[in-house]
């Protein structure tokens, strides 16, 4: 009674091995249902005072338990295969998905540093507002340029004043002697015969005077229209300048609003991509994590393996009447010879790759 | 410059692993099933480096690893071997054949593309 348990107990947990992902429960499980089969083999009749009528004959324990054996291997054995591919396939397209998220990160990654990096965006804006401030600057030196040029037509207003002032001089030098041309007209006359060439040089002497006066009068007026043109020139240049001293204070003040709004609009975007490359590349490392994580299954896929083979080898045992499943110690130094894994040999879970695990010979 | 490495790997996603690795820092990449695969994708290439895993089916590693250095053409080829085995005893057995290295998984993208700098580099 106590084997038959035994027994299913010991399938019970190779199944669960196989279920939970355990291969040394299910090669427990395998190993204490190949000894509690060879326990329930008949044993030799034992006299007995009053024996029982003979029943009808039923199959001896082992054979049955040989024959589940022979029957439910090969099935674990093909369950177990299943799995490795489900995991391979899965593993596989887990990897093709990581590798795709690392390259369109690195490129998420490639265009923010592009964008606020060395030539990018930040630089565009930079060079921007260092071009407006040239721009800003000739048109200031274009207007102290205009400054300077109306003071020198305010000095030409000046001296056609000066001018204005000499021809009416002229005029009264004029005038004078015209006066004395007439004098001289008057003398002449009281002279008679003698003074008759006198009086013809003095007539000439008023009509130059004369004409002298007029053309005294004539500079005055040209000189009056002069100073008047450049006294509206003035006007207009000061007006022109006031207006534009104000358009240059609206552009100062226009580029300045600009630049400021630039500026803090550059240094949040600077912000924000700094965010955004930090935050790939803790995802990045992530990923690079978890692909590492996923090599386990390299790791399980081989302890999968040697159970299949021992499983292999039980099944053949059994077929065979083999006495190695008499001696389970035997068996599992075989079984131990075969395993590649700390986990196998150990018990124990791999810890993450580390410097240690790189050899150069 | 990129080179040219053969990988050895009976598990297919840890060679699409290293594979995607290789290719990502700019080497080309020829696969291999098994070392027995692997000896006929050497004919007529020109190999700077082969990664092998040790425990494979037809012929493991180590069987790869004398072989190779048993073949006049590529005897100076560099081989590391990228494996779940730790042992002591299955490094010097690598060694003795003609392994230059020895990386134990799970490995980390940068182990590996150091190793490759070194090795090929």
């Amino acid at each position: 009674m106590i084997a038959y348990s035994a027994l299913w107990i010991a399938i019970a947990a190779g199944l669960a091995g196989v279920g939970l992902g355990w291969p040394w429960m299910t090669v427990v499980g395998l190993l204490g249902s190949a000894v509690a089969a060879l326990l329930l083999r008949p044993a030799a009749p034992t006299p007995q005072a009053n024996p029982e009528p003979a029943s009808a004959p039923v199959a001896p324990a082992s054979s049955a338990v040989e024959a589940l054996l022979l029957a439910v291997v090969p099935t674990w054995r093909s369950n177990v295969d299943q799995v490795r591919q489900v995991q391979q396939g899965s593993i596989g397209e887990l990897f093709s998905r990581f590798s795709g998220m690392t390259q369109r990160l690195q490129q998420t990654l490639n265009t923010s540093e592009a964008v606020v990096g060395g030539n990018g965006m930040a630089s565009s804006l930079r060079q921007a507002r260092d071009q407006l401030n040239t721009v800003t600057g000739a048109f200031h030196a274009a207007s102290e340029r205009k400054a300077e040029l109306l003071g020198t037509i305010g000095e030409l207003n000046q001296h056609a004043s000066e001018l204005q002032h000499m021809s009416r001089l002229v005029q009264d030098i004029a005038r004078q002697t015209n006066l004395l041309a007439l004098n001289a007209a008057i003398e002449a006359a009281r002279a008679g015969d003698y003074g008759r060439g006198f009086s013809v040089v003095a007539d000439e002497v008023r009509k130059l005077s004369t004409l002298s006066a007029e053309t005294g009068q004539d500079m005055d007026q040209k000189v009056g229209e002069i100073n008047q043109a450049i006294s509206a020139t003035v006007s207009a240049a000061e007006e022109l300048s006031n207006t534009e001293q104000s358009n240059l204070q609206y552009l100062d003040e226009v580029t300045g609003e600009v630049m400021q709004g630039l500026s803090a609009s550059l240094e949040e975007l600077s912000d924000t991509s700094l965010l955004l490359q930090q935050g790939t590349r803790h995802t990045q490392a992530d990923i690079e994590e978890i692909v590492v994580n996923l090599q386990f299954q390299d790791r399980t896929d081989q302890m999968l393996d040697h159970l299949q083979q021992d499983m292999q080898r039980l099944h053949e045992a059994v077929d065979r009447q083999d006495s190695a499943v008499l001696d389970p110690q035997r068996w599992l130094r075989e079984l131990r010879q075969r395993f590649t894994t700390d986990e196998e040999r150990h018990g124990v879970k791999r810890s993450s790759a580390s410097t240690d695990d790189v050899t150069f010979f | 410059m990129g080179k040219t490495i053969l990988i050895v790997d009976d598990s297919q996603s840890m060679r699409q692993l290293v594979k995607m690795t290789l290719t990502g820092a700019g080497h080309q990449v020829i696969e291999a099933v098994d070392g027995r695969d692997a000896l006929s994708k050497l004919t007529g290439q020109k190999i700077n480096l082969i990664i092998s895993d040790v425990n494979m089916p037809n012929l493991d590693g180590i069987g790869l690893v004398k072989a190779v250095k048993a073949n006049p053409a590529y005897r100076f080829t560099p081989i590391c071997m990228l494996t779940t085995e730790s042992e002591q005893g299955k490094k010097a057995e690598g060694q003795a054949a003609g392994a230059k290295a020895w990386i134990v998984k799970p490995f980390q993208p940068q182990q590996l593309l150091s190793a490759v700098e070194k090795l090929a580099g």
